[in-house]
């Protein structure tokens, strides 16, 4: 279905798109631009000086209504229908998810887009008298426009997940990622600016050149500010901003297509297998762009990392990421008790009590996977790694992600308002309280406490001394069957949650279900 | 048309206590096409729960409903080419004008481009807003706007209409105008399930009625098949002597099929008799044979609403 066929997009447009409306955003948005323009042609000496800074504030609005403006009206759509009481009746037409979505995406912020348009003869006669090719000009205009829709995304799925009640949500929400719309360039990244703000600044002083070297202490490196490194290689950052962007998009689509139309006591951002797939796109934007470098004191140019440090740093990221992954994964009350009901000859199982250990093991052996694969192929390192106890504390770390994760999904199946959040606070509680503790008993750190302190802090081993390793591989073999037991634990306990809501203990306790009569 | 197989939904109680609210306890139940299925019951008894789950908005916990032959949950955009839904609480678009409404609906629900424009008039006519056409929906009043979603429900010729307490809000003009739309819809041939309180408007439109109270259906069927039930099995009669002496509620009580007598004066009852016609007639004959001088006998009519008191004052349902 074309865009100007959608229904939610007509919608919107006849809704915010009144003539009224529309003269009002002109004329408000031609008399500030005409003063603005007129004040910094008599603050510039030269005739065409001020062309340039004044383009560049022409986009810089634009990109403010888009992001800011739009960002706020995606926000708040589903959201208000929602409070309304009108979304149901959007959930029940014939419209596909793909379509609602894509109404809502380009709809909800159709005004911003149209007082983006009436701002576009000031960026333009900036453009012009200032001699800015078109190209640049476009292709400035291009990303701003594709950074903002993807900003939009964000929103729209913020918007869905909030829940209802819970006003100023979504606002605070998108004011709180509005600073995507400007993401600098990381200090060990290979990639430059990542917000749509990079539009503005490449319609200004943009270059299709891309200079790169290997100069530097050997090390791949990006000579220009338009170059990027993925994978070592340079590669202009206009391409790579656009596939970057369309990617994300098309994450967040997904996310948006798979909700918009479900059971809100029964959303899902992904399915495990494409929750595993967006964890490896995560980590193939990492190992695209990361070059692992590190300065030493007394060289001036960087040298190759470490790989224990490289090993560490994906290893820190991708316990967060598979905690992360984990508790998107975890199942309410609802969605247990409908797994319980299709399984309602069999009963529930351990497979269903160690939900959702198993795509969780799935995650980390692929990520693990695409890690070894690309350090194996490219990108030199120094130092050594022993690979066997680089695995044990990667197996270690992944038991304890384990742990929490099934101490959430059991406590997520009490009977609570927040259960979730019980849990968080439960668990916080039990943080503080072992450490206070322990540090009673002799500090975390001591040898005497040591095994004592991996029960509850397991993510001690982060700090596992590689060299001390046949000192203290007796402490550690034996606390990993510890963790494995509160895993096992907590699965038992989730199991029980899961028995108690079998379909055979709804029958007894409403008996009158067996002899409600059949109708007609 | 349209058949729920053990559909089933539980909630956990509110407020973190234990136990389950059953809303809706292993339904089952088919509407064949062409009815005006009315299904009543008191508040909480669960048949918002049942609609919603018939309309695809609420997944149930167990339990699938079909609309011609499609499975809802499954394949939600074709279940929608049959159903038209309008819940009992709703808003509308405030900031559309009223064609505009229409018109948005009748193009979510894919109806063919060229048929757009003529449909949204027609139905428009059809709820009587025609002076209303180009108004903004916020000027509307609460009946005005109650019946812009009954438009909406409908606007794309569903086969299936599923109403949540469609009179509520209305005058009793408008509801008299409701009740002739939904007879002319089935008559056109739609098939209309329909929760309401107004009992009145269920013997009056309905052929089929089901009774939910707690999550099951406690009765269902057709109207007078129900209303039949309801009596055990037998019809309410009222006899009435010519003249004083004959201990007629005696007489009554000691003859077989006969219960509930209530005598009102000495010459005048009423009972319940198990049996057909030819069961009241042998009483008749019967009771003129023992002498009594017979001047009326008349099968006395409960209406849906007396028996829905009289089954929900605590007699079992």
């Amino acid at each position: 279905m074309p865009l100007w066929e959608n229904p939610e997009f007509i919608r919107n447009c006849r809704a915010q798109l009144r003539l009224r409306r529309m003269l009002t955003g002109f004329m408000v948005v031609g008399v500030l631009s005409a003063v603005v323009a007129y004040s910094m042609h008599q603050s510039y000496e030269t005739a065409d000086a001020w062309a340039k800074p004044f383009m560049i504030l022409a986009l810089s609005f634009q990109l403010g209504v888009l992001g800011l403006a739009g960002g706020m009206a995606c926000a708040l759509s589903i959201y208000r229908e929602k409070e309304n009481n009108t979304f149901d009746f959007q959930r029940v037409t014939r419209l596909t998810p793909l379509e609602l979505t894509v109404g809502k995406l380009f709809g909800a912020p159709v005004y911003s887009y149209f007082l983006a348009a009436c701002l576009m003869p000031a960026a333009l006669a900036g453009a012009v008298v200032a001699r800015v090719g078109a190209g640049y000009f476009l292709t400035g205009l291009f990303i701003m426009v594709l950074g903002s829709i993807v900003f939009h995304a964000l929103a729209l799925l913020m918007s869905l997940l909030s829940p209802r009640g819970g006003s100023g949500v979504p606002t605070a929400l998108v004011l709180l990622f509005l600073p995507l719309l400007a993401v600098p360039a990381m200090n060990q990244s290979a990639l430059k600016t990542a917000g749509p703000w990079a539009g503005v600044v490449f319609a200004s002083d943009g270059s299709w050149q891309t200079h790169s070297t290997t100069d530097w202490g050997g090390l791949p490196y990006a000579a220009s500010d338009w170059t990027d490194l993925v994978f070592g290689r340079p590669m202009h950052h206009i391409p790579v901003l656009i596939l970057l962007y369309l990617t994300l998009l098309a994450w967040l689509l997904l996310a948006l297509v798979r909700n918009i139309k479900r059971d809100p006591e029964n959303l899902d951002l992904y399915s495990p297998e494409q929750s595993i797939g967006f964890l490896c796109y995560l980590n193939l934007l990492v190992l695209a762009f990361y070059t692992p470098r590190e300065w030493l004191a007394q060289q001036g140019a960087p040298v190759a990392a470490q790989r224990t440090t490289v090993f560490l740093l994906f290893l820190g990221l991708n316990v967060a990421l598979l905690y992360f992954l984990g508790m998107t994964l975890l199942r309410s009350r609802e969605q247990s008790r409908r797994r319980v009901y299709e399984l309602a000859v069999s009963g529930p199982g351990w497979r269903q009590a160690v939900w959702p250990a198993g795509y969780v093991v799935v995650a980390a052996a692929c990520v693990t996977l695409l890690i070894c694969t690309r350090y194996t192929l490219a990108s030199p390192l120094r130092g050594a790694l022993d690979v066997g106890i680089a695995g044990f504390q990667a197996a270690f770390l992944l038991v304890a992600v384990l742990r929490d994760l099934l101490y959430f999904q059991w406590m997520k199946l009490r009977r609570s308002r927040y259960p979730l959040v019980m849990a968080v606070v439960f668990l916080g509680v039990f943080y503080t309280c072992s450490a206070i503790l322990l540090g009673t008993l002799g500090g975390v750190g001591a040898k005497k406490s040591e095994f004592l302190a991996l029960l509850p802090f397991p993510w001690a081993a982060f700090g596992l001394d590689h060299s001390q390793w046949p000192a203290d591989r007796p402490v550690w073999l034996l606390a990993l069957p510890a963790q494995l037991g509160l895993c096992a634990l907590f699965a038992w306990l989730h199991y029980r949650k899961l028995v108690e809501m079998a379909p055979a203990r709804s029958a007894e306790r409403s008996p009158a279900a067996a002899a409600a009569p059949s109708g007609m | 048309m349209i058949h729920l197989e053990r559909l089933t939904k539980e909630y956990d109680t509110p407020g973190g206590k234990t136990g389950t609210l059953v809303a809706a306890d292993a339904l089952d139940l088919v509407v064949p096409q062409g009815e005006i299925f009315g299904l009543v019951g008191p508040n909480g008894a669960g048949k918002t729960t049942a609609l919603r789950m018939m309309c695809g908005l609420l997944a149930p916990t167990a339990g699938r409903v079909t609309v011609h032959g499609v499975d809802v949950e499954r394949h939600p955009e074709e279940a929608q080419r049959y159903l038209g839904y309008l819940s009992d609480f709703f808003s509308v678009y405030d900031d559309l004008k009223v064609w505009e409404y229409v018109d948005y609906f009748a193009r979510a629900y894919k109806m063919p481009q060229a048929q757009i424009p003529e449909r949204v008039e027609e139905v428009i006519h059809q709820v009587g807003l025609e002076g209303k056409r180009d108004s903004f929906i916020a000027g509307l009043s609460r009946g005005m706007k109650q019946r812009l979603g009954i438009a909406r429900a409908f606007v794309h010729h569903p086969p299936v209409l599923l109403l949540d307490e469609p009179a509520s809000g209305l005058d009793p003009k408008a509801r008299h105008e409701l009740k002739q739309l939904l007879l002319e819809l089935n008559r056109a041939g739609a098939t209309i399930f329909v929760t309401t309180h107004i009992l009145s408007d269920v013997e009056e439109i309905c052929t089929s009625v089901g009774i939910m109270e707690k999550g099951h259906l406690v009765r269902c069927g057709p109207l007078a098949a129900v209303m039949q039930e309801a009596r055990h099995g037998g019809r309410r009669i009222r006899l009435r002597l010519a003249a004083t002496g004959f201990a007629l509620a005696e007489w009554l009580a000691a003859q077989p099929g006969v219960s509930g007598v209530h005598s009102a004066n000495a010459n005048e009852a009423e009972f319940t008799l198990a049996g057909d016609d030819r069961a009241t007639a042998e009483l008749v004959g019967a009771l003129v044979a023992a002498g009594a001088a017979v001047c009326g006998v008349q099968e006395t009519g409960e209406t849906f609403e007396q028996l829905y008191a009289r089954l929900s004052s605590g007699e079992t349902m």
